[in-house]
């Protein structure tokens, strides 16, 4: 496997979901086309019919009649695996409200359907594999946690009022220090627990008044297995991390207080001067610079995902209808930055003019001192031996 | 209710309680806000104040192509409109539907809104200096901007804010009455907080300028509405208007304004930007960020000094090759573009190139101070991350030193600071779990550990000693399993195998890496045969990728020559020294 292959890039596909009653019952216009060959998706402006549709491109494209068991065979899979043989994975779910988002990722959760979602095929699969495997210890942890406004708090904790903080640890890794985990050993628990955190994140929402579509979720599954080894008797632990990341809308048109946030994408005006940070550092293009604010939460947080270390995966989800025009773009540009989102490592360089020069020299020496003992003639590279003879 | 109440209440329902509309519904507010304003049309206007009526002495109404029109009243000239209750009906139903048109505007019918805006905006024109309208003007102007924005259509955006700059400049001496006040005067207002107020919408047209600026790519006038949004909010401050200003947030916005300046090689621009930032670091009352945000532009000035080291040989270097001084190829610029109206302490740092030696040491001390300072509280176990970055700026604090330094024996001191300091960090860091820190790490310090083996190479040449040998041993072994260890690092994680082709970000890393072990061989004084064959394995790899990859050879021009010739001697010289045996 290369060092091109997805665990040093992020994947990122698209699905459409279907027209809704609502925008059958308007007359909604459909203004999204999808090619599954090329993996295009195209973009009508209604409004502006001299214009070309938009084109994007990405690596799988889902259109209406899709089933989500074909997603999660065709792109989750192999990152679910890769977890299960010790390997980090993370999986982002992006969309606006009701384009589809909560269907793909929760989707009809009756075991068995074909539009089941993400999330519960993936607890399925690792249960799963714990079931089968023989001779091997599985201890499965999940903790849940919701990043807004970059504070962090526990979803799963006893004070869900309660901020947490991010710590990069030398040796583990970035770690959110206090943050509880709970072990489960089936699908179901699994399940009850996200519900159990998605009551608190809207809950936690009205009581803070605060605006829920604005805030991230990480639903982190910890799979740590044991197997006793034939060879030398000792236990040999290997740990994998899915992360399923619930990205927030983009900001909406209003007055709103905006993050900053490295994957936010920026078409829109920000409107809140508390974005003139954004604007400035959008400015500087160089290596060698400092920007004085913390990277979000968010960033940080994923970073072993940003580092190449992990398979990424990101699921956007649109609206075929026209009247989301604006939104689906937005997410289209969003999915298309987020394409580019691994951490490139900058490689210094020393100056080495002095260095090629030595080089040269070499070569000229070795040349010359492979002339002088007869080891070369002067033009070509027919060895000449000491006698002068031709080998 | 009176009107304003009602009013009043309107706009919190339509700018603030909007802000916690559920996910499902987020124009529920709006939406509702929308149907108060239009019912609020038909509601009764209080008899108008005596301030008020003043003020419509002024201003006239006029019907032009059938529609309503304010002007200014021409002095000598009798009021077309004598009627304020008139007047003034048309003026609070040109604000009712102002907010109307933003409205349709937020909520994506932005069409609609326009055409609301763009007819209240022909109503006003001709008075848009007048005390009661310029307010109103500049609101409307901004919107108009949003929306023309949000259509990509950049350059009309920036002609409307135009409008807004001789607007605003036209209207230095006007009393900019509140938006409520259309409805009734509040005497209770002192002129500042008015201007205030109309000031703040002003710095909103900068705010945003700056960002259309951006879209259009010109980065010059983005950097330069983001300075006059920046002092415009000094001026605030200045004038102790201190409701919309946070000290924390300008100085670390003026900080990032300095990388601006920085990356653009204006060391005199980005020096009083990052003296601006930490003068106003002093007004930060106890806040929860200043420890962190302290040290956060102490690594600026950092960067800063990097780049001014770096530049400065770079002058000295293309000086030197062209023949011609180093201000001919570029003068130091001492004179900032801008100056922010802060009082500043005397500079502890230079602004402009340096020459020597001397120099290039005082910036040398100003960072490494600056860098323990930062590590104290950037400390590597809670922050990995920026003490990487921390110790990464030393070890290219001693990499743009050495320039100046003639002495060898120095620059072998260097190095091995270098060396040193990053060789101990790869050994504290996890590489599972920092995989890029890791790459960059090793890689700078397997070079480094090149560079002073061609160092040690040239002293041999003067004194040969045992522990010179020694010591280039150890460099070249040190140098070999440095590089070896990074490569690994590209291996896949399950079967360890080097990747069949590499990411374009990583084609030259990886093909210098051979190309500095097959040196690091071929200098290797015993068992030849062994390393020199190892040392021709080594430029055969590159060879190899850059045959089955042809699009490689970009990345590393230069060295493949090198690489191809090798290729085609050492297999000659290795016969030899077989044969020698």
């Amino acid at each position: 496997m290369a060092a091109l292959n997805s665990s040093e890039t992020v994947r990122v596909i698209v699905r459409c979901r279907p027209m809704n009653q609502r925008e059958i019952d308007l007359k909604s216009q459909t203004i999204i086309t999808m090619s599954t060959q090329l993996n295009h998706v195209m973009l009508e402006h209604i409004e502006q019919n001299n214009e070309p549709p938009k084109q994007f491109t990405f690596d799988a494209v889902y259109p209406v009649d899709s089933i989500t068991e074909n997603i999660y065979a065709d792109s989750v899979f192999p990152l679910v695996e890769s977890v299960l043989e010790g390997y980090n994975a993370t999986v982002f779910a992006y969309g606006q409200t009701g384009c589809g988002k909560s269907f793909t990722m929760q989707g009809i959760n009756t075991p068995g359907s074909l539009q089941r979602g993400v999330i519960p095929r993936s607890f399925e699969h690792i249960f799963e594999a714990s079931s089968v495997a023989a001779g091997t210890k599985y201890l499965i942890r999940a903790s849940y946690l919701e990043i807004y406004n970059e504070s962090i708090r526990d979803l799963l904790g006893k004070d869900v009022k309660a901020t947490l903080d991010l710590k990069e640890y030398a040796d583990k890794g970035v770690q959110v220090p206090n943050l509880s985990w709970h072990q489960c050993t089936s699908v179901v628990e699994c399940e009850r627990l996200m519900d159990k955190g998605n009551k608190n994140r809207a809950t936690g929402a009205t009581l803070m008044n605060k605006d829920s579509s604005r805030s991230h979720s990480i639903f982190t599954i910890l799979t740590e297995m044991c197997t006793r080894s034939e060879l030398d008797g000792k236990d040999h632990i290997r740990a994998g991390k899915l992360n399923l990341v619930d990205l927030a809308g983009s900001e909406r048109q209003s007055k709103t207080h905006a993050e900053g946030e490295r994957l936010r994408e920026a078409t829109r005006i920000n409107l809140s001067l508390s974005a003139l940070g954004n604007v400035i550092s959008a400015l500087v293009d160089s290596h060698s610079k400092h920007i004085p604010y913390r990277d979000s939460k968010l960033t940080r947080l994923l970073q072993d995902s940003l580092g190449g270390n992990t398979k990424t995966l990101m699921i956007a989800a649109i609206s075929p209808a026209h009247d989301n025009y604006e939104e689906t773009l937005s997410t289209l540009r969003y999915a298309n930055r987020a394409k580019n989102i691994k951490n490139k490592p900058h490689i210094n360089e020393d100056p080495r003019d002095a260095q090629m020069k030595l080089l040269q020299e070499e070569i000229n020496r070795l040349k010359q001192e492979l002339i002088n003992t007869g080891g070369v003639t002067r033009g070509g590279n027919q060895l000449l031996a000491f006698d002068g003879t031709v080998g | 209710m009176k009107l304003l109440d009602r009013y009043l209440l309107a706009v919190d329902k339509c700018y603030v309680q909007s802000l916690n509309d559920p996910e499902a519904e987020p124009y529920k507010s709006k939406y509702e806000a929308r149907k108060l304003f239009e019912e609020l049309h038909a509601e009764n206007i209080d008899e108008e104040s005596d301030e008020i009526k003043k003020k419509f002495d002024t201003l006239d109404l006029i019907e032009e192509n059938n529609k309503l029109k304010f002007i200014i009243k021409k002095p000598d000239e009798y009021l077309n409109e004598p009627s304020v209750t008139k007047k003034h009906r048309f003026l609070v139903d040109l604000l009712l539907d102002y907010h109307i048109g933003t409205i349709y505007s937020d909520t994506e019918e932005k069409g609609e809104g326009e055409s609301h805006l763009q007819s209240i905006l022909t109503a006003i024109e001709p008075a848009v200096n007048h005390s009661l309208i310029c307010s109103l003007a500049l609101n409307l102007l901004n919107q108009l901007i949003l929306i023309r924005t949000s259509y990509e259509q950049y350059k009309e955006a920036i002609e409307i804010a135009k409008r807004a700059d001789n607007l605003y400049n036209q209207s230095l001496s006007t009393e900019p009455y509140l938006l409520r006040e259309l409805i009734e005067i509040d005497s209770a207002i002192p002129t500042i907080d008015r201007r205030d107020e109309f000031e703040q919408i002003y710095t909103y047209t900068s705010f945003f300028l700056a960002q259309i600026y951006a879209k259009l790519d010109d980065k010059d006038q983005s950097a330069n509405y983001c300075r006059l949004t920046l002092e415009r909010q000094l001026d605030m401050f200045h004038g102790d208007n201190r409701k919309h200003f946070d000290p924390l947030d300008w100085a670390t916005n003026c900080a990032t304004l300095s990388q601006y300046y920085m990356t653009k090689h204006d060391y005199a621009t980005a020096r009083h930007c990052l003296m601006c930032a930490d003068k106003m670091l002093e007004n930060v009352v106890s806040n929860e960020n200043l420890p962190e945000r302290t040290a956060s532009f102490k690594r600026c000035w950092i960067k800063y000094a990097v780049n001014l080291l770096s530049d400065s040989s770079d002058r000295l270097l293309q000086a030197a090759d062209r023949d011609v001084t180093p201000n001919e190829i570029v003068r130091s610029l001492t004179i900032p573009k801008f100056e922010f109206k802060l009082s500043l302490p005397p500079a502890s740092m230079t602004c402009s190139y340096v020459l020597d030696y001397e120099q290039a040491r005082q910036v040398f001390l100003f960072a490494m101070e600056k860098i323990n300072s930062a590590k104290s509280y950037f400390v590597l176990d809670g922050f990995v991350t920026d003490h990487v970055e921390l110790c990464q700026d030393t070890s290219q604090l001693y990499a743009k030193l050495v320039f100046f330094e003639s002495n060898i024996d120095r620059k072998c001191k260097m190095y091995k600071r270098r060396i040193d300091l990053l060789s101990s960090l790869c050994k504290e860091i996890s590489e599972e779990h920092y995989l890029y820190l890791v790459r960059q790490l090793l890689f700078e310090l397997g070079e480094c550990y090149s560079i002073l083996l061609d160092l040690k190479l040239e002293q041999k040449e003067d004194l040969h000693t045992i522990k010179i040998d020694e010591k280039i041993s150890h460099f070249i072994q040190s140098g070999i399993s440095t590089f070896e260890r990074f490569l690994t690092t590209m291996n896949d994680k399950k079967t360890n195998e080097k990747p069949e082709t590499y990411a374009d970000e990583y084609i030259r890393p990886v093909l210098l890496a051979h190309f500095y072990m097959g040196r690091f061989h071929s200098k290797s004084t015993q068992d030849r045969l062994e390393h020199i064959q190892q040392s021709l394995n080594q430029y055969k790899t590159i060879v190899d990728y850059v045959e089955k990859h042809p699009n490689a050879l970009e990345h590393i021009e230069q060295e493949y020559t090198i690489c191809k010739e090798m290729t085609n001697l050492l297999p000659l010289k290795l016969e030899k020294l077989r044969q020698a045996q």
